[in-house]
C-alpha cells in the first residue's frame, strides 16, 4: 500500500507540473459541457425536425419546444458515460510515454514493487481525476441545464434520479474498465502511443448505448443501474485480473524502456 | 557462498543468441569487472541478474536467492545503476531519491538520513532542491549512484559508472566504489575506462557473448602475454640477436630498435645470467626492465582474437 501511495504521489507531482496535459485534458470536458448549451440556443420549433422521435408515447403531453429540449438534453448525457473512457486513455498514455523518454522504467521495474501495485497505482492515477472531471462537468450540466430550459418538467424529466445513479456509480467501474483495457491492448503493443490510440476503441460499445437510447428503446431507469452495477463490477475486476496477467515487465522493459 | 553464481544463463531474442552459456561466481565483498565491446551482451546479462529480464536457459543465484523464484527478494537486495541514469525531470533531486525510498520501503527517517548522506557524499547536497531537467550529465551519474545504494544494498550493480563524467567527478564516484569494498559489498561493474578496471576490481571477466577469459587482471597479462624482459643497447642490437636466440634458457626473442625484446624460462635466475652473459660478450647494456602490459592490451589483444576467429569461423561456413 505504501509503495502505491509512492507511486500516487509521484505521478501527481509530475502531472501537476505538465500544464498542457492539464490543459488538454480538461479542454475535452470543458466542450463537451458547453458544447449542449450552444446547440440548446439555435433549436427552436423552427428549426430543429425530430421525425418520428416527437411521436414516441413518451413524449405525450410535452410540448415541441420541451420535447426538442428533453431530447438534446437526454442525448447529451451519454457523454458524461464517454469521459470516463476517454480521459484516463491520455492520462496513463502521459505516465508511460513520460517513463519512457525520461528512461525511468528501468530503475522503477528493477526496484522491489509488485506488478500489482504498479498498475493499481498508475490505474487510480489515471481513472479518479477522470472520474473527479466527469462529475464536476455533470454537476455544471445539470445545473446549467437548469438555466436554460422552457419548464421544470422538462428538466425533472431529463436529470433523473436514475441518471444522477449511474453517473455516480458508472463513471469510476468505466474509468478503471478503459485503464484495464488499455492495460491488455498495450501489452501486445510495440509502443505506447499505439496503444493510447487503440484505447478509444473501448468507446464502441457505449455508442449502441448511445443509438438505442436515441431510438427511445433504452430508458436509463434506477433499475437499470442497479442490475447491471454487479455485472459491470464483474467485468472491471475481470478485466483489472487479465491486465494484470498480461502486465509483463520484460516485454515493457525491452520494448518501450 | 557465493554473491552471485550463475550457472549456463543464456538469453535470446528472437535468432540472436544475446548471452550465451554463461557461468561465473562472484564471491561476497569482490569487486568484479565485466568487460566486453559494445553489444557483447553486458547490460543484457545485468538485466537477467537483477531480475529484470528472464534468462532463456541457465540458473542464477544472487544473495542467496534464485533467479525466476524469489526475484522480488533479489530485486530488493541489490541496488543498480543503468546503463542511461533516468530521472523524473520535473521533480527535484530529493524528491526522485524520496520516491525510490519509498519502492525500497525505507521509513521516513531512514530515508531523510541516506539521502543527506548520499548526496552529501557525491557533492549534490547543495543541489537537492533542483530539479533533475536542469542538473548536467556528471551529476545525473553521480544522483543515479546514489539512488542505487540508497537501501545499502549487498550486491551493486554499476553499469559504466564514470560514463560522461569529467575527472573530478569520476574520481569521486571511485572513491565511493573503494569504500564499497572496504564495507564489503559485491560489485558487479562493467566500464569501458580499462585503466579504471584494473585499479578496482578483484577479478575482471572478458566477454563477447559468452565468457572469454576470467581471471585477476595480473594473471590475465601474464596468461596471455607472458613476462617480457627488455634490454636497452647503447648501439646495435641486431649484433646480439642471433647469439641471444641461440642460448637455450631463451624461450623467444624480438629486435625492436636498439632493443631486444627477451621471454625468459625462469625469469628470476635467468635475467642475471642473460645480463652477465651479455655483458660478458662485450654488450654495451644501457637499461634493463620488465615491460608492463595494461589490462588494455590484454583486452584488445582477447577481443580481436575472438573477432578474428568468429570472422574466419563465418569465412569457413559460407
Amino acid at each position: 500500500m505504501k509503495k502505491m501511495v509512492a507511486i500516487m504521489h509521484k505521478e501527481w507531482l509530475e502531472l501537476r507540473q505538465e500544464r498542457w496535459l492539464v490543459a488538454s485534458t480538461l479542454l475535452m470536458p470543458l466542450l463537451l459541457t458547453g458544447l449542449p448549451f450552444a446547440i440548446l440556443g439555435n433549436a427552436t420549433a423552427e428549426t430543429t425536425n425530430l421525425g418520428p422521435i416527437a411521436d414516441l408515447p413518451m413524449f405525450e403531453g410535452f410540448s415541441t419546444e420541451e420535447t426538442i429540449q428533453i431530447v438534446l438534453l437526454r442525448q447529451f448525457l451519454i457523454l458524461f458515460l464517454l469521459m470516463p473512457l476517454y480521459l484516463p486513455s491520455t492520462i496513463a498514455a502521459h505516465s508511460v510515454v513520460s517513463e519512457k523518454v525520461s528512461h525511468t522504467l528501468e530503475p522503477f521495474l528493477a526496484g522491489p514493487v509488485h506488478t500489482l501495485e504498479i498498475l493499481l497505482a498508475k490505474s487510480l492515477v489515471a481513472a479518479v481525476p477522470a472520474a473527479l472531471i466527469t462529475w464536476l462537468c455533470y454537476a455544471v450540466y445539470t445545473f446549467g441545464a437548469r438555466l436554460v430550459v422552457v419548464s421544470d418538467r422538462v428538466h425533472t424529466e431529463v436529470f433523473t434520479s436514475a441518471w444522477l445513479l449511474a453517473v455516480i456509480l458508472w463513471v469510476p467501474m468505466l474509468a478503471m474498465l478503459s485503464v484495464a483495457l488499455g492495460v491488455i491492448i498495450s501489452s501486445r503493443t510495440t509502443d505506447p502511443r499505439t496503444a493510447q490510440q487503440l484505447t478509444k476503441i473501448v468507446v464502441v460499445p457505449l455508442l449502441i448505448f448511445f443509438f438505442a437510447q436515441l431510438a427511445g428503446l433504452l430508458i436509463v431507469s434506477t433499475t437499470i443501474v442497479v442490475v447491471t452495477l454487479l455485472p459491470l463490477l464483474l467485468l472491471v475486476a475481470c478485466t483489472l485480473y487479465a491486465a494484470t496477467r498480461l502486465f509483463d515487465r520484460e516485454r515493457i522493459l525491452l520494448h518501450w524502456g | 557462498m557465493p554473491a552471485i553464481s550463475a550457472r549456463g544463463l543464456t538469453r535470446t531474442f528472437g535468432e540472436l543468441v544475446a548471452v550465451d552459456n554463461l557461468t561465473f561466481d562472484i564471491a561476497q565483498g569482490e569487486v568484479f569487472g565485466f568487460l566486453g565491446p559494445n553489444g557483447a551482451g553486458k547490460t543484457t546479462t545485468i538485466r537477467m541478474v537483477t531480475a529484470l529480464i528472464a534468462p532463456t536457459a541457465g540458473a542464477c543465484t544472487v544473495a542467496g536467492y534464485e533467479l525466476g523464484f524469489d526475484n522480488h527478494k533479489i530485486r530488493r537486495a541489490v541496488g543498480i545503476l543503468t546503463e542511461v541514469p533516468g530521472f523524473y525531470e520535473k521533480l527535484t533531486a530529493q524528491e526522485n531519491l524520496l520516491f525510490y525510498t519509498a519502492i525500497y520501503d525505507l521509513d521516513a527517517d531512514t530515508a531523510r538520513t541516506q539521502i543527506r548522506h548520499y548526496l552529501q557524499m557525491m557533492d549534490l547536497w547543495q543541489n537537492r532542491d533542483q530539479k533533475v531537467g536542469t542538473f548536467s550529465k556528471g551529476m545525473r551519474q553521480k544522483l543515479a549512484v546514489s539512488r542505487a545504494l540508497l537501501h545499502d544494498p549487498q550486491i551493486v550493480f554499476l553499469d559504466e559508472p564514470t560514463a560522461a563524467l569529467d575527472p573530478q567527478a569520476a574520481t569521486v564516484v571511485r572513491d565511493v566504489i573503494r569504500r564499497l569494498r572496504d564495507e564489503n559489498r559485491t560489485i558487479f561493474l562493467t566500464s569501458h575506462n580499462l585503466h579504471e578496471v584494473e585499479q578496482l576490481c578483484d577479478r575482471v571477466a572478458i566477454f563477447r557473448r559468452s565468457l572469454l577469459y576470467l581471471d585477476t587482471p595480473q594473471n590475465l597479462r601474464a596468461r596471455l602475454f607472458g613476462l617480457h624482459h627488455v634490454v636497452e643497447f647503447s648501439h646495435g642490437a641486431h649484433d646480439w640477436l642471433t647469439l641471444v636466440q641461440s642460448w637455450p634458457f631463451v624461450q623467444e626473442v624480438q629486435r625492436e630498435n636498439d632493443n631486444l625484446v627477451v621471454s625468459l624460462q625462469e625469469p628470476e635466475t635467468q635475467k642475471p645470467k642473460l645480463i652477465q652473459m651479455l655483458v660478458e660478450a662485450g654488450a654495451q647494456i644501457q637499461n634493463v626492465y620488465e615491460r608492463q602490459y595494461s589490462l588494455e592490451d590484454v583486452y584488445l589483444q582477447l577481443v580481436n582474437d575472438e573477432e578474428h576467429t568468429a570472422t574466419e569461423y563465418a569465412e569457413k561456413s559460407k
